[in-house]
């Protein structure tokens, strides 16, 4: 999402130059939407943008709910954030303005589907979309190294920093507040407010709760759009998302199959049709050959603003061209219901029945169910609980080694509160948490995000409210994952759906694309701006390339985090002087350094 | 205990279910499959008729299975599972496949050309090697 904020002290003449400043350098085709008292607020016109009446604000993004409230509270000093986050719901950023006291909230919304950055320039306050807005505003932008670090041994790590030395994250849920001078950061929402004290919902009432919700979710995402595509597996989720888009909406749903034939485990075309045929939807089979895949397709991805996994998918950019062919206007998949629905298997989801003080009978069974779901002897579980009841906890998150490739140096640390609460949580719940988190990547920009904007369906704050408020041992009642999502959804899906426990795999696919990308590899690690920055050591990364990762899965997996982790750092080399060339072609054209520029469109200063 | 859950299932078929994952767990423990494979082998030559359908047979190993002290490994639940539909006179056999790039390998159960005990799509993945 293409917009810029930069809030600074109205009256300050030293900061509005620098503001204007800061404006112009973004250059051609920004509209102003706001210039007032301190508040420039411009947009990339690309971007979908709602204005709210009485000059309330702006929303980037879709939001869904509520309308904007009739006028605003200007007599006292209400906070309407809270009321916000409760009314409505979407992938949006919110620009609220209350003009009665000079403040100004960011608002980004809990599900996290769309990005905000916050900085400071020239002792202007900036909030932004994109990290290319970044670059080409600032005068000297650069890689923050200790949070490469971090990715590098935890790649879905989200915390304050991002890559961009400055740039800092604001959190799904939270708001940072521009009064006249300075800005505060305030959470409205964290995942923690659903899951702590007593299981909100049984059984039966979270059985209704997630249907109405799941719908009214999918149906009014779907009704924004007339024509949408749907990644099918013919796995549970998207067999579900299938389910509700047909149900809920009129959109014409073109469903999509991506297959290798290779890999006979992935290979679901069989299963993604015969549900598409059950409602009636065609389904295109899209042939994923590793042959085709090319990683140095990362080198031209758009800059975001911290490395992602997301950038090996520029590696084959005929999905995408696939995509774009079929002339949707959002793309969508069952992405998230393995992170909602509980999927984890672990004997800590009957601990958690201890923690709400479930005993006798119940517990027992919970225990079996858990020891069914998991493989484990249920006397395994049987420990687990008992360490549940004294409070202890699973261990954290693996943080890998990098193959020893990391040279010492100071590493961002796990900051964010989720994290935090995740470890205050009762054992599944902090799983849970943590896998709402890792799911925060399902928003990260991909290949598909030039054919249409990628939206998982279910990653919605309705849905994720209701799954949190369900305790895990009851999601997984019966000794089946997504328990209660088949009771749910269970009339609405063919019955080998609802049966269906496994997964297509990928990992030999995966395999196959590294093994033909390999000399690719070696070339842009060894002696690249990893090495060349100190966060890695060359000697150790010949080493390690040397070792044979088709046998370790875990030496793959890092090899993504070091291919990602290089791509983003040439990538930011190359925005920056991308940027370097306008600013001077610019200069030289002799641009006013007011943003005469910009389109005015709706300014009110 | 494992009488206390499963009250369905009657006192010898739990006494077999547990003497068939001893067995599997000394196959195991002694590391000599090929005298396991054999053991098995001369098992099923004295299968008479049937004490249980074979689905009934599944069903009861898996209601009793959280109870035996041995995680889900492949192939201790293939050994175990056999040595119970033997003792049951359910004639099976056990599939091991493998696949490459990365290498994995994989047994189950299969008893009248169906699984018994396992997931369909995962073990389609694999080409078997050996049946015994």
């Amino acid at each position: 999402m293409r917009f810029v904020g930069l809030r600074w002290t109205p009256g300050s003449r030293e900061q509005t130059r620098a503001a204007r400043t800061i404006a112009a350098a973004l250059g051609d085709g920004w509209t102003t939407l706001i210039d007032w008292r301190g508040l420039l607020l411009l947009h990339l016109n690309e971007s979908q943008v709602e204005i709210l009446p009485h000059g309330m604000g702006v929303v980037f993004g879709d939001r869904y709910g509520d309308g904007p409230d009739p006028s605003p509270p200007s007599d006292v000093a209400l906070d309407p954030t809270p009321g916000w986050i409760a009314a409505r719901w979407g992938a949006y950023v919110a620009v609220l303005i209350d003009r009665g006291y000079d403040l100004v909230r960011v608002l980004r919304d809990p599900s996290g589907a769309v990005s905000c950055f916050l900085a400071e320039a020239a002792g202007v306050h900036l909030f932004f979309g994109d990290a290319r807005d970044y670059v080409a505003i600032c005068e000297a932008p650069a890689a923050d190294l200790g949070f490469m670090r971090a990715f590098l041994r935890y790649p879905l790590y989200l915390e304050r920093r991002t890559g961009l030395a400055g740039v800092e994250d604001l959190w799904p849920g939270e708001a940072a507040i521009f009064p006249r001078n300075g800005r505060r950061l305030d959470r409205y929402w964290t995942p923690h407010l659903f899951s702590r004290g007593t299981p909100k919902l049984d059984w039966a009432a979270g059985r209704v709760a997630l249907r109405a919700n799941a719908e009214e979710a999918v149906g009014a995402q779907a009704r924004r759009h007339a024509r949408i595509a749907l990644r099918l597996s013919g796995g549970f989720d998207s067999s579900l998302v299938l389910a509700l888009l047909r149900r809920t909406s009129e959109a014409e749903i073109v469903c999509v199959n991506e297959y290798w034939e290779g890999a006979p485990e992935g290979d679901e075309r069989a299963q993604a049709k015969a549900v598409a045929n059950v409602f009636g939807a065609p389904c295109h089979d899209l042939r994923i050959d590793p042959a085709t895949v090319d990683y140095a397709g990362a080198l031209s991805a758009p800059l975001s603003a911290r490395p992602s996994l997301a950038l090996l998918s520029f590696g084959n950019p005929g999905i995408a061209r696939f995509y774009a062919n079929l002339g949707c206007t959002v793309i969508t998949s069952g992405q998230g219901g393995d992170h909602l629905f509980h999927r984890s298997r672990t004997p800590w989801i009957a601990a958690d029945a201890i923690r709400d003080g479930v005993t006798g009978a119940r517990a027992m069974q919970i225990a079996l169910d858990t020891a069914r779901l998991t493989g484990a002897p249920v006397w395994d579980v049987l420990a687990t609980m008992a360490l549940g009841a004294v409070h202890a906890r699973p261990r954290a998150r693996h943080r890998s080694e990098v193959l020893g490739v990391l040279t010492e140096g100071s590493e961002a640390a796990h900051d964010h509160v989720w994290e935090a609460e995740a470890r205050s949580a009762s054992p599944a719940r902090g799983l849970r948490i943590r896998q709402l988190l890792d799911a925060l990547s399902y928003h990260d920009e991909t290949s598909l995000s030039a054919a249409a904007p990628t939206r998982p369906f279910l990653l919605a704050q309705p849905v994720i409210e209701t799954c949190l408020s369900i305790a895990p041992y009851v999601i997984t009642q019966g000794g089946t994952e997504r328990a209660l999502a088949r009771a749910a959804f269970g009339d609405l899906l063919p019955d080998s759906v609802t049966r269906r426990t496994t997964k297509g795999e990928t990992t030999r696919y995966f395999a196959a694309v590294l093994s033909n990308n390999w000399d690719w590899i070696r070339e842009v690690l060894i002696d690249g701006r990893l090495v060349d920055s100190g966060v890695a050591d060359g000697a150790a990364m010949r080493r390690a390339l040397r070792r044979d990762w088709r046998q370790d899965g875990l030496a793959a997996d890092v090899l993504y985090a070091l291919i990602a982790g290089e791509c983003w750092l040439r990538n930011l080399d190359r925005t920056i002087s991308e940027a370097k060339v306008l600013r001077t072609s610019r200069a030289t054209a002799d641009v006013p350094a007011d943003g005469g520029a910009h389109t005015h469109q709706s300014g009110d200063s | 205990m494992a009488f206390v859950a499963s009250a369905k299932v009657s006192l010898g078929t739990q006494a077999a279910f547990w003497l068939a994952c001893a067995r599997a767990s000394h196959a195991l423990a002694v590391k000599r499959l090929d005298r396991t494979f054999n053991t098995l082998a001369s098992v099923r030559q004295n299968i008479g008729a049937p004490r249980l359908t074979a689905s009934a047979a599944v069903s009861s190993f898996e209601s009793l299975r959280p109870w035996y002290p041995h995680k889900r490994i492949c192939l201790f639940d293939a050994l175990a599972l056999s040595f119970f539909l033997s003792s049951q006179h359910i004639a099976s056999e056990l599939v091991i496949g493998v696949r490459a790039s990365p290498f994995a390998a994989h047994c189950w159960v299969e008893t009248g050309g169906a699984l018994a005990g396992d997931m369909s799509d995962h073990c389609a993945s694999f080409t078997p090697i050996a049946w015994v």
